[in-house]
């Protein structure tokens, strides 16, 4: 057989296939485009040579690689993601030769080990029998052969051994029976934090610095797995606890102590510990922490444990995940139970490779936990899992993953959504399929880039707790805040404090102007701070400034769509539908609030009835609605009315009534209110509140304005002269506090009237 | 009334498609179409017991019949071991090609109601003599006195009628860029009013349409394995109809921006979309082999951009925007596409044919002399000087190394007639003869040469001491006749040889394939 990569350009069997440098008789990683070029060429000039000899298919096909490494190596932008990935791979590679055999010096970690080591003197019998024998590293290398099937390997067994002594040391640790010796551990290779103030948060990470030739991604809780057998292991419950005030803080929010993690490394993730403020959180559980879930989690391994142990194949425990969600499910009154058991499903699914579920895990968790670091735990799951997955998913996982950066990097958790990044294009970069290759390259041009528009930014803050005046740094952090992170209330102040230019004034107006309460002035000046900042958005620099800026002006176009008028309002309405066009989905932070327009008030009002009679009316009268239906006989017709409300939660509605019953002519026939729920993305939910509804009524989309819908949801509030609503109770979380309140009645029957005043 | 005269027909004959054209009655030159009303044949014969199917049936016939059908035969012409067998019978290419020219002028006259006896046919520029010599054979074949054979950059070149523009802005130098459905040819051609010089060929024998069509169907497959996790092109017929598909979607995007992609595999349906920048991208590397060949083309003929007046683009490839784009970007130049790119060849020829025609001159003395190898003016003034296509040299040893080289004696790209004298030395003492070994192609080491002949000098006085003298001399003349001639100054003993490159099949053999043809019989 000829081989013409050895013959022709001498790269031995054992070099093949060759990267783009051998291929090119380069030195790996030139950087000279000249020097590229010229040996592209030399390599062509060769190759044509040969194409009219035997093996000319041979020189063609040799060419045409040829001529793709050159396109590839001569473009910075590919050559650093091949360069990214070749050094990756290289790296794989060598540290898969160099580590066959356990490396000499052991690590350890426990899952509860950062914040649970105290000073105290080491028990000298405990330490040694868990590191005792000779440990077995497992290293996560990207390209091991992924273990398929339904072969419980040595690595199974032992594996979970070591979680049984590691989670025996780990409540040994925790009951104060063993301490760890931070001297002792310093001399086992593993850099051990003392007890830190109060900077401690919820992390219970450890990052091991292995050796430089390991992969990049440093695998955490690397635990060199003890082959003893558990019988060997000091029995915990039989002592009881030497110091019950002894440290026992084991650490919520970390994601490294279930069943699946103690077993098999995963990734150092830094989480940071930002804080969640939502109201929506308020309604869910609070994050499992401390004692409670380390005792949850003993209480799951121990159910858990030998069924996992009995689950052989990847599809029977991935069955086992799904039962311990589902039983989670089932487990409503114990929230850390809870907890415990889809932390582990979590755990499972990511190390099966079925990211998918893990991600739906997660998500669960999010719905049900406050503070979840969600996009973290994702990142993780994935971290985990891409070693499993299987080439028809790669589409999918890539998707996911590109999902996950973009969450990340809302985060400000650029060095996790590098680290995501570089893992899917290790693992996946040559097989990415082609639709998500420009939208994986687009994520990760935008982390780098926002990247270090927050390390500049984070540069200018530091700046800023100094000399807090300084014009660049305010204007670094102004634009960072409001032109990457969209947050423009609290990066207004950044910018307007800025050097001298056309964004500090405008900055400077709007910052007038909101602190202003003269409602004159703010309508007056608003439409200028919109159109000012319309103009500028077209000088912004980059597509991303640009489209922050458009936005922003956008939000004041909205803002003052209410207060302006004749051409004025025309102008606006315009740009408001062009933009609109532009930038379909709002932003939460879209809304701009000024002094003058906050406060209750009415903004609009508006009244229908029906054409069939006449007669039906519909009115409204400064806070009094009034409709009414005409005088057909067979009782149809239909009347709205109703005022849009702003900032007001609370309302006291006293009605009266014509006739004492209303007649229910057909299933439309009805009478109540109905309120629309503004929200950044507009009005989107209606809610009908019925006034001693039939059941089974039917609704058309009215009334036609708000939301212009049948109704999200319709329920009833009796009949009564006076009502107390809260609106609250019905509005979306993201409600902006404005509202239509409308009074609706349909085929009501004849001369029928009802009348509301409103008052808050 | 003026007798209907048989016109005299221009064929391109090419690798994976062939073009006939005439002067219609307007005076314009017109692609003659066949007789399933398309302008280009495929250059595919289909061999079947009970008669030769040529065209586009004998592509159909490609998925059933994949070893009773003949292709790229043009890439063999001249090749002496090579031959098809099909049906137990031994079919050179230029049976396969005379059949491809057999059908052409079948069907031109049945459109046209007269009968052809008489055309030009177009090679590549770097055919070089055996080859040229096997395409008149195959005109003959097929029962075509072939008037001249004239090279394809320079019939494009009249197509676009660059010599009537010389000789209003001088002379014009011009590079023709011909990328067709197999092969890609570059030339550069110096038209001086009647007087065309190929200053400089080259290209790539095996780099065409098809292997951007190659480079789509892998993403197709590709694209299945993502969604339906099967690869098309491990079925059976998958790389058909990956192919097909392939070169749809390369024409949809060669006119739009995106092309939707509905594609129906077994129970599978693809439903995407792709980009022309997709596609460039895609192909990138085979556009820059292009372009890399084009600037060595310009290297090699010691000229520089800036002395190129125009670019012609030919060969139906070069509809994809990418080329021009990249020539454009290349060279500064606009490229002209203005003449369909499948046709400017043929049309071409038939301008010359017609030009032939008008003056009358007895053609017959040309079909024994390959004309356009002298440089000779023949009747329509039209002169044509011809470049060798490859190296000559003479194989030899290294003094320092011992080891074996090609020295070589004419550079490929030299105007004919080229003379070259060498003076070697003896290899070692008393050195009995002197082994010259002529050989064409290959590189500096001699690998991947032909050997074309070799001529010994015997008898050499004894004791003659290792470094003597000797001189070979090359001449290689218009006629396509290679004289090689070694000296021993010292004694002025010689020894010659005279190598025959235009040499075709003899009568005898032209008369067996006949005979086969006659027997075949064209299915028509």
């Amino acid at each position: 057989m000829f081989d013409p990569l050895h013959k022709w350009l001498g790269i031995p069997p054992e070099d093949q296939p060759p990267h783009h440098y051998r291929l090119l008789g380069l030195a790996t990683f030139e950087d000279d485009l000249e020097v590229i070029d010229a040996a592209a060429d030399k390599q062509l000039s060769f190759l044509h040579q040969l194409a009219n000899g035997e093996h000319a298919a041979d020189a063609e096909d040799l060419s045409n690689q040829v001529s793709a490494a050159r396109l590839c190596l001569m473009s910075l932008e590919k050559k650093r993601l091949y360069d990214q990935r070749l050094r990756l791979r290289t790296e794989a590679a060598a540290s898969a030769a160099i580590h066959p055999q356990p490396p000499t010096l052991p690590q350890i970690v426990s899952p509860t080990q950062t914040s649970n080591v105290s000073t105290a003197t080491s028990n000298p019998v405990a330490v040694p029998v868990a590191h005792a024998s000779p440990p077995i590293v497992r290293r996560r290398n990207g390209y091991a052969s992924r273990q398929r099937g339904s072969s419980l390997t040595y690595w199974h067994y032992s594996a979970l051994l070591g979680i049984v002594s590691l989670l025996l040391v780990a409540i040994a640790l925790k009951r104060g029976i063993l301490t760890l010796d931070p001297a002792r551990m310093a001399w086992l290779g593993i850099k051990v934090e003392a007890p830190a103030s109060s900077a401690i948060t919820g992390d219970g990470v450890v990052v091991l610095k292995v050796d430089k030739t390991a992969p990049k991604i440093v695998a955490r809780s690397e635990s060199n797995v003890p082959t003893v057998s558990p019988d060997s292991m000091p029995p915990p419950t039989t002592q009881p606890p030497a110091d019950s005030s002894g440290p026992a803080t084991a650490v919520a929010g970390s994601t490294s102590d279930s069943l699946v993690e103690l077993m098999h490394p995963s990734v150092a993730l830094p989480i940071d510990g930002r804080p969640a403020t939502e109201e929506s959180e308020l309604n869910k559980d609070p994050l499992p922490i401390d004692k409670p879930l380390a005792d949850a989690m003993a209480l799951v391994n121990e159910l858990y444990k030998q069924k996992y142990d009995a689950a052989k194949t990847s599809s029977e425990k991935v069955a086992l995940a799904d039962q311990m969600r589902r039983d989670g499910h089932q487990t409503r009154d114990d929230s850390v139970g809870r907890f415990a058991l889809w932390k582990v499903a979590r755990g499972i699914y990511a190390k099966e490779g079925r990211f998918d579920s893990a991600m739906e895990t997660v998500d669960e968790l999010g719905q049900h936990y406050r503070d979840i670091e969600a996009a973290q735990w994702k990142t993780e799951s994935l971290i985990d899992s891409a070693n499993s997955v299987g080439a028809s998913d790669a589409s999918e996982f890539v998707g996911t993953a590109i999902d996950v950066m973009s969450d990340l990097v809302e985060v400000e958790n650029y060095a996790l959504a590098k680290k995501l990044g570089d893992l899917t294009e290790l693992r996946f970069g040559d097989r990415m399929p082609r639709s998500k290759r420009a939208e994986f390259a687009n994520a990760q041009r935008r982390i780098v880039s926002e990247g270090a528009k927050h390390e500049r930014y984070l540069a200018a803050i530091q700046t800023l707790t100094e000399s807090p005046q300084d014009p660049g740094a305010n204007q670094t952090a102004g634009a960072y805040l409001c032109l990457v992170r969209q947050q423009w209330k609290t990066g207004l102040k950044h910018l307007a404090a800025g050097p001298d230019s056309p964004i500090t004034a405008i900055a400077k107006t709007e910052l007038a102007v909101t602190l202003s309460s003269d409602p004159k002035l703010v309508a007056d000046a608003s439409i200028g701070i919109a159109d000012r900042w319309y103009d500028l958005a077209a000088s912004m620099p980059d597509e991303a400034s640009r489209d922050a800026t458009f936005r922003h002006a956008l939000r004041w176009y909205v803002a003052t769509q209410s207060v302006a008028s004749g051409l004025a309002r025309k102008k606006i309405d315009m740009r408001v539908e062009e933009l609109d066009a532009k930038y379909p989905q709002r932003l939460p932070d879209d809304a701009v609030a000024t002094n003058a327009a906050t406060g209750p008030a009415i903004l609009d009002q508006q009244v229908r009835n029906g054409s069939e009679s006449k007669r039906d009316f519909a009115s409204v009268n400064g806070k009094t609605l009034i409709v009414g239906m005409g005088g057909l006989p067979s009782g149809h017709g239909q009347a709205e009315a109703g005022v849009e409300l702003r900032d007001i939660t609370k309302l006291t509605v006293t009605g009266s009534s014509s006739h004492a019953e209303m007649v229910t002519v057909d299933t439309y026939s009805k009478s109540g209110f109905v309120v629309d729920y503004h929200t950044v993305d507009g009005y989107v939910h209606r809610v009908f509140l019925g006034l001693g509804l039939d059941p089974a009524r039917e609704f058309f989309p009215l009334p036609t304005w708000g939301k212009a819908t049948i109704p999200d949801l319709v329920t009833d509030i009796g009949r009564s002269d006076s009502y107390t609503i809260d609106l609250n109770r019905w509005a979306p979380p993201d409600w902006d506090q404005r509202c239509w309140f409308s009074l609706l009645m349909h085929n009501g029957g004849t001369d029928r009237k009802l009348e509301a005043k409103l008052s808050w | 009334m003026v007798k209907r005269t048989s016109p005299t027909v221009g064929i391109d004959l090419g690798t994976t498609r062939s073009v006939i054209a005439w002067i219609d009655s307007s005076g314009k030159p017109t692609t003659i179409f066949n007789r399933e009303g398309e302008p280009t044949t495929p250059s595919v014969v289909l061999f079947e017991s009970d008669g030769v199917t040529v065209g586009k049936e004998a592509v159909k016939a490609m998925r059933v019949l994949p070893d009773q059908v003949a292709t790229f035969a043009k890439r063999e012409m001249g090749n002496e071991t090579y031959s098809r067998t099909i049906n137990g019978q031994n079919y050179p290419p230029e049976m396969i090609q005379s059949l491809i020219l057999g059908k052409l002028r079948h069907d031109a006259e049945a459109r046209l109601g007269c009968s052809i006896d008489k055309a030009v046919i177009t090679v590549p520029a770097y055919f070089n003599e055996p080859k040229r010599r096997s395409t008149m054979d195959a005109g003959l074949l097929a029962g075509l006195e072939v008037c001249a054979v004239i090279n394809e950059p320079t019939a494009a070149a009249i197509a676009y009628g660059v010599d009537k523009q010389s000789e209003i802005n001088g002379p014009q130098t011009i590079l023709v860029y011909d990328l067709g459905g197999g092969t890609f040819d570059a030339s550069l051609v110096k038209v001086d009013g009647k007087r065309f010089d190929v200053l400089a060929t080259d290209g790539n024998a095996m780099l065409g349409g098809l292997d951007w069509d190659k480079c789509l169907a892998r993403w197709i497959d590709e694209e299945f394995s993502v969604r339906h996790g099967i690869y098309p092109s491990k079925s059976l017929g998958g790389d058909a109809f990956l192919l097909r598909e392939a070169e749809e979607l390369k024409h949809a995007l060669s006119s739009r921006k995106t092309a939707d992609v509905r594609l129906e595999f077994g129970a599978h349906t693809l439903q995407t979309k792709i980009k022309r920048d997709d596609f460039d991208e895609l192909t990138a590397h085979l556009l820059d082999r292009t372009r890399f060949t084009i600037s060595k083309l310009i290297d090699d003929s010691g000229a520089s951009w800036i002395e190129v007046d125009k670019i012609l683009l030919i060969g139906g490839s070069t509809r994809m925007p990418q080329v021009a784009a990249m020539l454009q970007k290349e060279t500064g130049i606009r490229p002209d596409g203005s003449i369909s790119a499948d046709e400017a060849v043929a049309h071409g020829a038939a301008i010359y044919a017609r030009t032939l025609q008008d003056r009358g001159r007895p053609l017959k003395e040309q079909s024994d002399a390959p004309e356009q190898a002298a440089a000779a003016t023949d009747a329509t003034g039209v002169t044509i000087t011809d470049v060798n296509a490859h190296h000559l040299g003479v194989m030899g040893t290294d003094k320092k190394t011992g080891r074996r080289v090609n020295h070589i004696m004419i550079r490929r790209n030299s105007s004919l007639p080229a003379s070259r004298t060498s003076r070697m030395e003896t290899n070692s003492d008393n050195q009995p003869n002197v082994v010259v070994e002529v050989v064409e192609g290959g590189d500096e080491s001699g690998r991947h040469a032909t050997a074309i002949g070799r001529c010994v000098i015997h008898g050499l006085p004894p004791h003659l001491a290792a470094g003597t003298p000797v001189d070979v001399s090359f001449h290689y003349d218009t006629d396509g006749l290679i004289h090689v001639e070694a000296v021993l100054p010292r004694t002025g003993q010689k020894a010659s040889l005279t190598i025959d490159r235009a040499a075709g099949l003899s009568d005898q053999d032209r008369d067996d394939m006949r005979d086969i043809l006659a027997a075949l019989g064209l299915d028509d």
